[in-house]
This record gives structure tokens, C-alpha cells and sequence, in this order.
């Protein structure tokens, strides 16, 4: 067992004190990274309270209930943040990267505190397939959320249907790594090749956005 | 022969990826088109599910799912569909109220229906919420665009309350009478389908209503939808045929529709 609440106090509070030192956009990441980290420790007490609930066993509820969970407490704040800051596109996408990058930080964290560090190439595919899982999943809906607003369709089907496919590409994850094989090995690769493609439409989207202005 | 299980839903997957190649190319025509951009949103989600059930059928076979990823992209799917035909009502003062009312009393029988096979509550409730939004848009867009005439209206209406009627004798009768109903409601599932395929076909040939084209093809696949969900196997494998080839027609209506 570990104390995840203590973690992330030790964690978060150096750069919740860096706060009073940075300024505006790196002030913005750090504290979107910190809310990430709080929104992974939210998501861990609702599975946990669901997979009691349920009686599902820790491997069902990974594939079945985490994706859901941590996808909707990782909405949140980008909801809050539209509503309340209205921020534009470029800051929007970044603090949704913040949040994805917190959250992931933090789950790495306590999932290297549960299962040890001892194997390099364990860590290395904790880090790129579980890390770049979160920050991909948080992109492509902050991605499609620009989009929406930019053509003007930002509704509630929108948002249903951006947070369903973050979804279910979170649970498809989920359930190619839960068995080993061949499976495990398409999952672990999805995230990075997902994150290629998806930097190169950011990158166009920049473009665009920069040449409109 | 397991693998031909999976034949029908390989078939929707190569359908979806040639769906989604040509509705992109439909974005680049018109970058501004939002029926365009929810309906490749809808095509991704089914897309999703579809892969995810695949993955999950290989990987865990012979388990039943629970409260699961695809079933939410299905909720996704049916309300991008559902804001495809919103965003094409110009004028929700179309008098509608009947069928309106018809669709949510047909959804909350089916929802009824769901629950008493499966026990599974939230999801059904979650997946008749999402299909009676795409039925509710459905039912203004086919009444505005005049697609059925009203022997037709009351030709549905009639076929809609025997299925419900059959599908609930078969909890109260032996279990001989039970089958006998359900081959019943295959059948008329069945010729559903066949009328609604030829009803499209007829409009495409006509070509003189754009939206009674759209209509139609969205009516086929709320049809093999509501097919697939009341039954099982061969008819279910028929229906899920049914249901790609109703992606291509909506996708076709609207690239009509699009390209002029």
C-alpha cells in the first residue's frame, strides 16, 4: 500500500512554491501540471470506490472502468478552463498537455513506488506507452475542441463525442496491454505512433492558425 | 467455423476506412461543412468500437462484456449522427409532434426490452438516451423532407408496435411459441431492411430530393441499428451487413449533397 495523498503533497508543493516565481505561460503549465496530478489521485479514489463497488477484479477494472473515469476527471479542468479563461487555442492545447503530463507523472509515480524501478526497459515502456497514452488522448480532445470552437459545432455532442473516442482509445490501450504477446506489443506502440501523428497536425493546425492571425 | 463471426464486422471495418478516406476528401471540399465533420466523427466511433470488440473478442473470448468502451462510442456515434441531421433542419417548425412522440414511446419500449434480456441497466438507459436523440432528429428530417408518404408513416407505425408486441409475448409464452416469435420478428426486421434499402435506392435513382435521400439513408441505418439489437445471430450478422452498407448510402447522400 502507499499514501498517494502524501506523494502528491511532496510533489506538488515545490511547484506550487515555484508558482510565486514564474510568469505567465510557464506559470500556466506548472499549475495545469499540478491540477493533472490532483485529477490522477481523483481518478485513482473513484476506481478504487467503483472496482469495490463493482467486485471487479484489478485487471477488468483497468480495462473497464479506468479509461472512463480518467478520461472524464481529465475533462474537467479543460472544461473549467474554457469556461472560466477562456483561453486561445495555442494556450488551450498547452494546458491540456499540462494536465495529460500531470496526471501521467503522477500514476507513474505511484506505480513505480507499488512495483519497484528495477528494470530499465519495464520503465522505458511505462514511459513511453502509459505517459504518452495520457498526454495523447488529452491532445487529440483539446485538438478537436479547437476545431470545434474554430467551425463554430462547440455543443454538447461535441463534447460527447471528443471525450467518447478519448475513451475508448484510452480502453483500447488498456486492453491490448492486459494480455502479454503480440497484443500487448501493438499497444505499447499505439500511443508514440498516435503521438507522431498527432504533433504533425498540431504543427499544421499551428500554421494555419499563426498565417490567420 | 468461429471466424466467420467475425466476417461481418471485418466487412464494416474495410466500409468505415473507405468511409472516413472519402469524408475527409468531403472536408477538404468544404472545410466549413459540419455535417461532414460529425459524420466522420461518427464513422471514427464506430470505427473504434468495432476494432475494440474485435480486439476484445480475440483477446478475451467467450467472456461477456461488461459496462464497455465501444458501447460508449456507439452513444458517441448516434449523437454526431443525431447533430448531422440537427444541423440540417432549417426549420424546426415542421409539426412533427406525432412521430416525435412516437420515436421516444418506440425507444423507451425498446430501452424496456433491452434491460428485461440483458439486466443492464445504465448502459441500456445510456444507449436508448443516444439512439432516441438520433431518432428525434430523425423523425423531424424525414417528416420535413416528405420521404415517406402517410400510408408509409402508418405502414411503420403498425410494424414498429408488432415488434414490440412480439418481442414482449415472448417473456410471457412457452419456450416452443417463444421461438416462433422471435422468427417472427426477424422476418419482419428482415423486410424492413429490404424496404428501406429498395426506398433509398428508388430516391438516389429519382435524384430530385437531396434530403429525402439523406433521410432515407439515415432511416436505413437507425433500422439495421434497432434490427441488430433485437436480434441474435444470423439475423444479427445480416443486420450488421445491413448496417454498412447504410454507412456508405449516408455517406454517398451527403457527398451528393456536398459536390452538387
Amino acid at each position: 500500500m502507499i499514501y498517494a495523498e502524501n506523494i502528491l503533497l511532496c510533489i506538488a508543493i515545490p511547484l506550487v512554491v515555484s508558482l510565486l516565481f514564474i510568469h505567465a505561460d510557464v506559470r500556466k503549465y506548472v499549475a495545469a501540471f499540478v491540477l493533472g496530478m490532483g485529477m490522477c489521485l481523483l481518478a485513482a479514489y473513484i476506481s478504487g470506490f467503483l472496482n469495490l463497488a463493482t467486485g471487479m477484479t484489478n485487471n477488468d477494472s483497468s480495462v473497464f472502468l479506468s479509461p472512463v473515469v480518467e478520461e472524464l476527471m481529465k475533462l474537467l479542468p479543460m472544461m473549467l478552463f474554457i469556461v472560466l479563461l477562456n483561453p486561445n487555442d495555442s494556450t488551450f492545447t498547452m494546458l491540456a498537455v499540462a494536465i495529460g503530463a500531470g496526471f501521467s507523472t503522477f500514476e507513474n509515480c505511484c506505480y513505480i513506488l507499488t512495483s519497484g524501478a528495477e528494470s530499465l526497459p519495464y520503465i522505458l515502456i511505462r514511459g513511453l506507452a502509459v505517459g504518452v497514452m495520457h498526454i495523447v488522448s488529452i491532445l487529440a480532445l483539446s485538438i478537436w475542441f479547437v476545431g470545434a470552437k474554430r467551425l463554430k459545432v462547440f455543443s454538447l455532442p461535441a463534447i460527447a463525442g471528443g471525450v467518447s473516442i478519448a475513451m475508448v482509445f484510452h480502453a483500447l490501450y488498456n486492453l491490448l496491454v492486459s494480455k502479454p504477446g503480440i497484443s500487448s506489443y501493438i499497444g505499447f506502440v499505439m500511443p508514440p505512433v498516435v503521438a507522431g501523428l498527432l504533433y504533425i497536425l498540431y504543427r499544421r493546425l499551428s500554421k494555419q492558425s499563426v498565417s490567420q492571425d | 467455423m468461429k471466424g466467420i463471426e467475425y466476417l461481418p464486422t471485418l466487412i464494416q471495418i474495410v466500409v468505415l476506412i473507405i468511409v472516413i478516406a472519402g469524408a475527409l476528401r468531403m472536408i477538404l471540399h468544404d472545410e466549413k461543412n459540419i455535417k461532414a465533420i460529425f459524420f466522420v466523427f461518427a464513422i471514427v466511433a464506430i470505427l473504434l468500437s468495432d476494432i475494440y470488440w474485435l480486439a476484445y473478442d480475440l483477446l478475451r473470448p467467450f467472456s461477456r462484456m461488461p459496462f464497455a468502451a465501444n458501447e460508449i462510442a456507439e452513444w458517441a456515434s448516434f449523437i454526431s449522427l443525431g447533430a448531422v441531421l440537427a444541423s440540417d433542419i432549417k426549420a424546426f417548425g415542421v409539426d412533427a409532434r406525432k412521430e416525435r412522440i412516437f420515436s421516444i414511446l418506440f425507444v423507451m419500449a425498446n430501452v424496456a426490452l433491452w434491460i428485461a434480456w440483458t439486466g443492464e441497466w445504465l448502459q441500456d438507459i445510456m444507449t436508448g438516451f443516444a439512439l432516441g436523440y438520433l431518432l428525434f432528429y430523425l423523425m423531424i428530417h424525414l417528416k420535413q423532407s416528405e420521404s415517406l408518404s402517410k400510408t408509409e408513416w402508418r405502414i411503420l407505425a403498425v410494424v414498429c408496435i408488432a415488434l414490440i408486441a412480439a418481442n414482449t409475448m415472448t417473456f410471457f409464452v412457452d419456450q416452443s411459441l417463444a421461438s416462433t416469435f422471435d422468427q417472427i420478428t426477424g422476418m419482419i426486421l428482415f423486410a424492413g431492411e429490404i424496404y428501406f434499402i429498395t426506398d433509398v435506392l428508388l430516391e438516389f435513382r429519382k435524384g430530385t430530393n437531396p434530403a429525402a435521400r439523406i433521410s432515407l439513408a439515415f432511416a436505413l441505418f437507425a433500422w439495421s441499428i434497432t434490427s441488430m439489437y433485437m436480434s441474435a445471430d444470423i439475423f444479427y450478422f445480416v443486420s450488421m451487413i445491413v448496417s454498412s452498407l447504410s454507412i456508405y448510402m449516408m455517406f454517398v447522400s451527403l457527398k451528393m449533397e456536398v459536390e452538387g
